[in-house]
């Protein structure tokens, strides 16, 4: 992270960031972006509530009688809209006390609160960002959230347009192939919130190959036993969990690319030495 | 059999794990693809020395008689 002298500052970031997280586009409310946060906000609420409908209300539905409470739902991607999550929560809770079939837009709607929460965290990067981001700067390039944003939809896409060509083809043959190969083990039954909710909100995050590959086969019956079904879920979950190390990776880079400084993060682990100014 | 798919199963995941690892931790690919063999030492023998402490346990308090 890019340390930027405090009278610079548009704000704090902690403070941004946390307003985010509860209310989409409150953070850059706070730092003055009013209408940028009223979009956000318009835009990301607005897939939420979409996909509340289309569920009709019935997401957590999907979490077996035993696992619900209070902290069931923390894991889920609708977290990271965290407002939303405990309305939706509240209102409509673990759904339908008693089983009946899904309304025919549960796999969309389902997606869409879950695209609605993994967004907002970009968008809650995109304050902090905003909040350090030095007032006489002039944006150049591309900003760090929408390449982020871009290493989640495919994993490889942000080093590529970072121009990291070599980096962004291992990542994406290790990740895809790593997911594929569970898939495969798995015979498709990784493909299914209904089935596994936890291991899913792994996979998610390895954004649109999972998303797409689930739409197409994710109605596949089950109709033995799954040999090797363990590993198929461990494989397609960490394939999703070590995407967001390729995105914190895209995200490093692009911040010191933003901030104009090109000293090289370091080690990332560690933070990022390089970029403190003198 | 079953033991060395497991075990080939294992490493292949812990490959990509220190991989995606070593690219976390160094911005530049060349010495980051050079520091995964190292690595890949460090992961499977650290996993490995929790896998012994474990089966140790395992038959020291949870054997059956």
């Amino acid at each position: 992270m890019v340390e930027v002298r405090p009278s610079e500052r548009r704000g704090d970031a902690t403070a941004a960031v946390l307003l985010t997280w509860f209310l989409p586009g409150a953070g850059h409310a706070y730092l003055g972006r009013v209408v940028f946060g009223a979009l956000a906000f318009l835009v990301l609420e607005g897939l939420f509530l979409v996909g509340w409908m289309l569920t009709d209300g019935r997401t957590f539905e999907y979490l077996d009688p035993e696992l619900r409470g209070p902290f069931a739902t923390l894991l889920a991607p609708e977290a990271g809209n965290l407002g939303a999550m405990l309305a939706y929560l509240k209102v409509s809770g673990f759904g339908a006390l008693e089983a009946t079939p899904f309304p025919p837009g549960m796999f969309l709607g389902s997606v869409l609160c879950a695209v609605s929460g993994l967004a907002n965290l970009l968008l809650a990067a995109h304050a902090h960002l905003a909040a350090r981001a030095p007032l006489s700067r002039t944006p150049g390039a591309p900003h760090p959230a929408l390449l982020a944003a871009a290493a989640w939809l495919l994993p490889g896409l942000g080093h590529w347009l970072q121009g990291r060509r070599r980096r962004a083809v291992l990542v994406a043959a290790l990740l895809l192939g790593l997911f594929l190969l569970g898939t495969w083990l798995a015979q498709g039954s990784n493909l299914s919130r209904e089935r596994h909710f936890y291991y899913w909100s792994g996979q998610v995050l390895l954004g649109g190959p999972a998303l797409a590959l689930e739409a197409l086969l994710g109605g596949l019956r089950v109709t033995g036993e799954i040999r090797w079904v363990d590993v198929g879920l461990l494989y397609g979950c960490m394939a999703g969990l070590l995407n967001v190390l390729a995105v914190l990776d895209v995200y490093g880079v692009a911040e010191q690319r933003w901030l104009g400084r090109e000293e090289g993060r370091g080690s990332a682990g560690s933070g990022a030495e390089g970029g403190v100014p003198a | 059999m079953n033991l060395a798919l497991h075990v080939g199963f294992f490493l292949l995941l812990a490959l990509v794990i220190v991989v995606l690892g070593a690219f976390y931790s160094e911005v530049e690919d060349g010495p980051a693809l050079r520091s995964v063999p190292r690595r890949f030492v460090v992961f499977v023998g650290a996993c490995a020395a929790v896998a012994l402490v474990m089966l140790v346990l395992e038959a020291l308090f949870a054997s059956p008689g």
